[in-house]
């Protein structure tokens, strides 16, 4: 409870520190006053499902071991092998590129928060899911036009594998240097006019859905 | 002889037009002692209703003893100390007992508790002034006069009564922010510098002084240096409160940070981490020490999370983007204090918190705020009174 409360305040507190930086942006002029409204309401929804992939893990995680709280902070903060790489340098730097920039940057910001390498780990994730997402929004509504993009934005948000975007690894960098190059190219791509009925979408909603959160109770269940 | 009487009705006249200028600055003030005197009061007849021998000189006591207040004073008389047991002081800052020592050797015969006493009722009185100016500049009459009072019967404003350094940093703070509204940069600079010599806290007064500045001259879209004048350069000399404290640290100690050896050490053992560390220590505290938990840890918790909301709801009513600024960075700072034991006092210098309150449009809600806040200062005062652990 009390690292709950802890990681709570952590993340108001950045959530913060976020919202007041695109006022700024907003109030000099440095960018477009729509822009910004638009990043920051992308930015809130995408942190909000962050914290409930965080919240679900831990809840999956106590029925799997017969407890009764909602959530298990270390199994969530400290999953999979990057946690545990973080504060431990001479351990080496993972098996890619990927995850050595990833340490990289995780371990900086670890130091930027006065050595709180596992929060810093899902804060990175974080930071990187959310410019990941900010990203393919603007490729999608280029591409696709506003109503589409939004859709197609919470697609990839739930599909499978999708919590690992917000989880201690590098899936978030590489997604969001994988949208970044698309993005440079697409500028030159063509518009695409594209419908979906609104059948088939909520279909594949549900079935993507399922399917992620399947994966995710099987990966807690795991690490019983 | 008719001639002079005449003359001196019409100066009479004149001072009088002066007071009806400043009437509702006088009032505020009035209200601000009457305040103190009147929960005080209140608290210590709740005392005395469980404790019949307690005399009224118990509350001179607690005003007086209670918390870093012996500190302070024995700075003022005595000054800082290059070694022994008391070397440690010097992690208070400077401006407090400067004036305590000032007021008490010139003006009091040299009783230093009184000194310090005047110095936070007046520089209280002051800073519900300056709040009220503050507010006044954005909202209408009855929600400014309802932040006053929230700020008034802050659950842990007994600090501002006593020998503590709160009346005085809030006075130059709320002045400060009042003067970046009005663009009156040069005694912006100036209360700056005076409130970064009074707490560590006071340097952050930069920050929204200088964001101000930024959105003004981005405001005229043109070139910067031809728009910053002598005037706004004057803001460069708020750091130099806390320049000069460094300077008394290596004259007194041979070692400009000094300070920040002595917080580490008992009894303060400071040192910064990140909230999430310090906010689950909280919990742990909580946990193990439960009375003290609703004293300190939980009411530290507690706040943060209201301050953190607040600030965003100030956000999205838009609230005056340099004071959202400076609630978020003063917040941060605070809550980066690896033994954080005063939190609740402390977030009393949060003022954006009292400018938010007022731009709550729904009256019920700001009454209900308002009515639980003077409930939890009179709960609180009388603790006080009681010798709990208010820190």
């Amino acid at each position: 409870m009390g690292k709950t409360i802890g990681e709570a305040a952590g993340f108001s507190m950045l959530l913060l520190i976020w919202i007041l930086f695109l006022n700024m942006l907003k109030e000099l002029n440095i960018s477009d006053s729509k822009h910004i409204t638009l990043i920051r309401k992308i930015s809130l929804s995408l942190f909000g499902t962050g914290v409930f992939y965080l919240v679900l893990g831990g809840f999956f995680y106590n029925i799997s071991i017969g407890q009764t709280g909602i959530f298990q902070y270390d199994v969530v903060w400290g999953y999979g092998n990057y946690a545990r790489l973080m504060d431990k340098v001479e351990q080496g730097t993972g098996n890619g590129l990927f995850s050595m920039i990833y340490l990289l940057i995780a371990r900086g910001i670890g130091t930027l928060f006065f050595k709180q390498y596992i929060s810093a780990a899902v804060y990175t994730s974080f930071f990187f899911a959310i410019a990941f997402g900010i990203c393919l929004y603007f490729l999608f509504q280029n591409q696709f036009g506003s109503q589409n993009g939004q859709k197609l934005l919470l697609l990839v948000f739930v599909c499978p594998f999708s919590y690992k975007l917000f989880l201690p690894s590098p899936a978030s960098i590489i997604c969001f240097l994988l949208a970044l190059a698309v993005f440079s190219i697409h500028i030159k791509l063509p518009k695409v006019n594209f419908k979906i009925s609104c059948w088939s979408y909520q279909f594949l909603l549900v079935i993507l859905t399922s399917i992620n959160i399947m994966l995710y109770y099987k990966e807690m269940l795991l690490r019983k | 002889m008719l001639l002079a009487r005449c003359a001196f009705i019409m100066d009479w006249c004149e001072e009088m037009e002066k007071i009806k200028i400043y009437h509702k600055e006088l009032m505020i003030f009035c209200l601000s002692i009457l305040l103190h005197v009147l929960v005080m009061g209140i608290a210590f007849l709740a005392y005395r209703a469980q404790n019949p021998d307690a005399g009224y000189v118990l509350i001179w006591e607690r005003m007086t003893t209670a918390g870093d207040a012996p500190h302070y004073l024995f700075l003022a008389e005595e000054g800082y100390q290059s070694f022994g047991e008391k070397e440690n002081l010097i992690v208070f800052y400077p401006l407090y007992p400067v004036m305590i020592r000032i007021l008490a050797r010139l003006f009091l015969f040299q009783n230093y508790e009184l000194a310090g006493i005047i110095i936070s009722q007046i520089s209280t009185g002051a800073a519900a002034i300056f709040l009220y100016k503050l507010l006044r500049l954005d909202y209408n009459e009855e929600p400014s006069a309802e932040a006053v009072f929230l700020f008034l019967t802050y659950p842990f404003m007994m600090f501002t009564m006593g020998v503590f350094t709160e009346g005085i940093f809030l006075a130059l703070t709320i002045a400060a922010l009042y003067f970046i509204r009005k663009h009156a940069w040069v005694k912006v600079g100036i209360l700056g510098m005076m409130a970064s010599l009074c707490r560590m806290q006071g340097i952050l007064l930069f920050v929204p002084a200088v964001y101000e500045l930024i959105v003004m001259l981005a405001g005229k879209r043109s070139d910067w240096k031809k728009f910053l004048n002598k005037r706004q350069w004057m803001l460069t000399i708020m750091p130099v409160g806390f320049l000069a404290y460094l300077m008394l640290n290596f004259i007194k100690q041979g070692d400009c940070f000094s300070f920040m050896k002595h917080q580490s050490a008992p009894p303060w053992y400071q040192s910064i981490q990140w909230i999430n560390a310090n906010l689950t220590k909280d919990y742990g505290m909580a946990m193990e020490y439960r009375e003290l938990g609703y004293f300190i840890y939980w009411v530290q918790i507690l706040l943060f999370f209201i301050a953190v909301f607040a600030l965003l709801y100030g956000i999205h009513k838009k609230v005056r983007s340099s004071v959202i600024v400076y609630g978020g960075i003063y917040t941060c700072f605070c809550y980066l204090s690896g033994w954080l034991i005063s939190g609740a006092r402390y977030m009393l210098g949060c003022v954006p918190l009292f400018i938010i309150y007022a731009a709550i449009e729904n009256k019920m809600a700001r009454k209900i705020i308002l009515t639980i806040n003077a409930a939890l200062c009179m709960l609180y005062t009388i603790l006080f009174l009681q010798g709990q652990a208010i820190m």
